[in-house]
Order: structure tokens, then C-alpha cells, then sequence
């Protein structure tokens, strides 16, 4: 095809993610690079625990659970979970952890998170690379409950500091994940950074 | 510590922080927000009334005066908890319920440091409003931690605790 424009990329569906959530169709577009390398930033920490064996990670699955398609930015398994790799095209094992990174808060915190909750997922981490900052959810009775928040001034949170979950612990211990890691640093993060603390 | 007028000064564990006063989006959302609220709620007219609704009180937390100081941008007490305003600017009675508008100056201050204050003096409810995604956050405190009670977002009309008894048209919110 000569002559395409932007507008013609745009109308190709495999710049777009869809999922499929209690019947309604969602299309996303895809991330934007400060979401991306939160995401491979993230995924580095991650890996060694999937060379130890113990967990498996994906980025952006097709999960197929019940009627639901969802597509997090990475999911995670404990290994004893799926000793074997899926051969279909979509993963029907529900995951022991996810992570979003935010692009579209309305879909991730308002439609995908409740979505994960029905579906049993036990802990999932929100990132927002815009504003280097994650929280860490973990399900209690069946509800979404906020166990950690870490941005900057992450030091000063000590309301919630240690506050652990099986599937979270895990992952915090076995990979340290610093605000470094959840977007390159802009020069004004840096200065931040250094800037003495009042404690 | 003295700082400008024109800055949102909190004291947070010995932190000082300072945020611009609300403007544009901001502003519209959390005035919206009040006027809904307080003929219901407070004034009593067309609802069940038995709260005060407060637009950015000065609220001081834990036993000692002065130390830890926050400006939520909407707070609520139910009047049996907090029968008499108090006379001078410091709110010492806990919040039943807050309300924190997004905004990006605000938004890690708030979720990092205000929401765990929040959690650690048992206020009972958060709503956290983002203009921008045009998103209400619905938290509820159980077992000392923040509990998604519900998200929503757009125009929907909405029935959220703790004020279900009236339904909310959250377009009045957008600018």
C-alpha cells in the first residue's frame, strides 16, 4: 500500500491490545516507551527468580480465565504452579501475581483491577511510571486492600512499611525493586535523590 | 516554618511539604464535589444530613498539636463524632471521611504518605478523585488497610459509601 498515513497505521488492529471483560471489549492501544521500560526494567529485576526455577513470568499474556480475556503487562506463576508451558495461545492458569503498568487509569484501576480480584489473582502491583511510583495490592477477603506504596519520600511511609503478603514476599526479597526501576531517571528524580533527608 | 500563602503547607512525620493551591480541573472537582455534598449531607436538606463537610480544613493528627499536619482537600465528620466545630483553625477530631484530588503535584504525596497517615488514625473512608482520568477511587478502611470499596468513572451516576443514601452525578465533577 503506497501513500499511508499515521491514520492508516492506527487502523491496524495489531497496534492495539484487546481484552475481553465481563462481555464488554476493551482496545488498548499499545504502551508508550515510558511504560515500556518501566516494564523491561521491572522484567530484569524479576528474572532471577525465573532462572532459580521458582517462578515463571510473561509479558503481556492473553489470559483466558472464565469468559475474561485479560492482557497484564507481565504475570507471574509460581513455578510448581505450571510445570509445563502452556501450548495454547492464551494461558488458562491463573496467575500468582500481575503488574499494570498505568496507561489508561480508568481501565487499569477501574476495570482490570476489580477484574483480577473476581478472577482470584492474590497480588498485584500498580506502577506508574509517570510519577515513579507503585503500590502493591494484595487480596483480603476477597477485596483489593493497598499493603505497601512506595514513590518518593518511600522512606517516609512507615504506616505501611513491612507490610508483607505470601505471594509478595517472595518477589520483594528475591528481586529488590527500586523507584530506579520503574522509569529512567529525569535529571530532576536525580536531584531528588540526593537531597537530604530531615531523619 | 513559615510559608507562602500561596502554597498547601503539610507536616507529615517531620516532613514538610508544600503543594500548589488547587487550580483549573482541580479546583472544579473538589468545589463540584462539595457543593453535592453538602446540602444532603451537612445542611440536611434532601438528604439525611448528621455530617460536616469541610473544603481544605487544617486537620492535626495523633495526641501532640503541630506535628502532623494535613489540608485533605474535602473532609467529613459525622456530627456524633464531632458534635462542635472547633474555634480556631486546628481540626483535632479524625476524619469519618476524606476526600484527595489528584493532581500531578500531588499525586505520590497523597498516595504514599497521606493515604498510610490516613489508614494509621482509622479514618473510615478515602475517596480519591483523579480529574484528569475523570476517575473516582472508593477506599475503605478494614483491618487498618485501604480496601478498594469501588472505582468509578466517566458520567456515571453513582450511589458511594459512605454517602449512598444520595446518588452523584459524577459529570458534575469534570470541567
Amino acid at each position: 500500500m503506497s501513500g499511508a498515513t499515521y491514520e492508516d497505521l492506527l487502523k491496524v488492529p495489531d497496534l492495539f491490545i484487546a481484552e475481553l471483560i465481563g462481555g464488554h471489549l476493551f482496545s488498548s492501544r499499545r504502551s508508550a516507551p515510558l511504560q515500556l521500560r518501566a516494564q523491561i526494567r521491572l522484567v530484569a529485576r524479576l528474572f532471577p527468580l525465573e532462572e532459580r526455577g521458582s517462578w515463571i513470568f510473561m509479558v503481556s499474556p492473553a489470559l483466558h480465565l472464565g469468559g475474561d480475556v485479560l492482557v497484564p503487562d507481565i504475570a507471574g506463576w509460581r513455578a510448581e504452579r505450571m510445570p509445563e508451558t502452556p501450548e495454547t495461545d492464551g494461558v488458562e492458569i491463573v496467575p500468582d501475581w500481575v503488574c499494570e503498568v498505568i496507561s489508561d487509569t480508568r481501565l487499569d484501576r477501574g476495570v482490570k483491577l476489580p477484574a483480577y480480584g473476581r478472577h482470584g489473582v492474590p497480588c498485584l502491583w500498580m506502577i506508574d511510571a509517570r510519577y515513579r511510583f507503585m503500590e502493591v495490592y494484595v487480596l483480603q477477603n476477597g477485596q483489593w486492600a493497598i499493603a505497601a506504596a512506595r514513590g518518593r519520600g518511600a522512606g517516609r511511609c512507615r504506616a505501611v512499611r513491612g507490610a508483607r503478603h505470601p505471594a509478595g514476599r517472595p518477589l520483594r526479597s528475591g528481586a529488590r525493586v527500586t523507584r530506579g526501576d520503574l522509569a529512567p531517571p529525569p535529571r530532576r528524580a536525580i536531584r531528588s535523590l540526593r537531597r537530604p533527608s530531615a531523619r | 516554618m513559615r510559608v507562602p500563602e500561596n502554597l498547601v503547607a503539610e507536616l507529615v512525620d517531620g516532613e514538610l511539604y508544600t503543594s500548589p493551591r488547587p487550580r483549573g480541573r482541580h479546583g472544579r472537582a473538589g468545589s463540584g464535589l462539595g457543593a453535592l455534598l453538602m446540602p444532603p449531607f451537612d445542611f440536611g436538606r434532601g438528604g439525611p444530613g448528621g455530617w460536616w463537610i469541610f473544603d481544605e480544613p487544617e486537620v492535626h493528627w495523633g495526641a501532640r498539636v503541630d506535628q502532623q499536619v494535613t489540608v485533605p482537600d474535602l473532609a467529613g465528620w459525622r456530627r456524633e463524632r464531632m458534635p462542635e466545630i472547633p474555634d480556631d483553625h486546628r481540626f483535632r477530631v479524625v476524619p469519618d471521611w476524606i476526600c484527595e484530588i489528584d493532581s500531578p503535584s500531588t499525586f505520590r504525596l497523597d498516595r504514599s504518605v497521606k493515604m498510610p497517615l490516613y489508614a494509621q488514625h482509622g479514618v473510615g473512608h478515602l475517596w480519591m478523585i483523579n480529574p484528569e482520568a475523570r476517575v473516582l477511587e472508593v477506599f475503605r478502611l478494614e483491618e487498618g488497610r485501604w480496601v478498594v470499596a469501588a472505582t468509578y468513572g466517566g458520567e456515571q451516576r453513582v450511589n458511594a459509601e459512605p454517602f449512598e443514601a444520595v446518588e452523584i452525578d459524577l459529570k458534575d465533577l469534570w470541567a
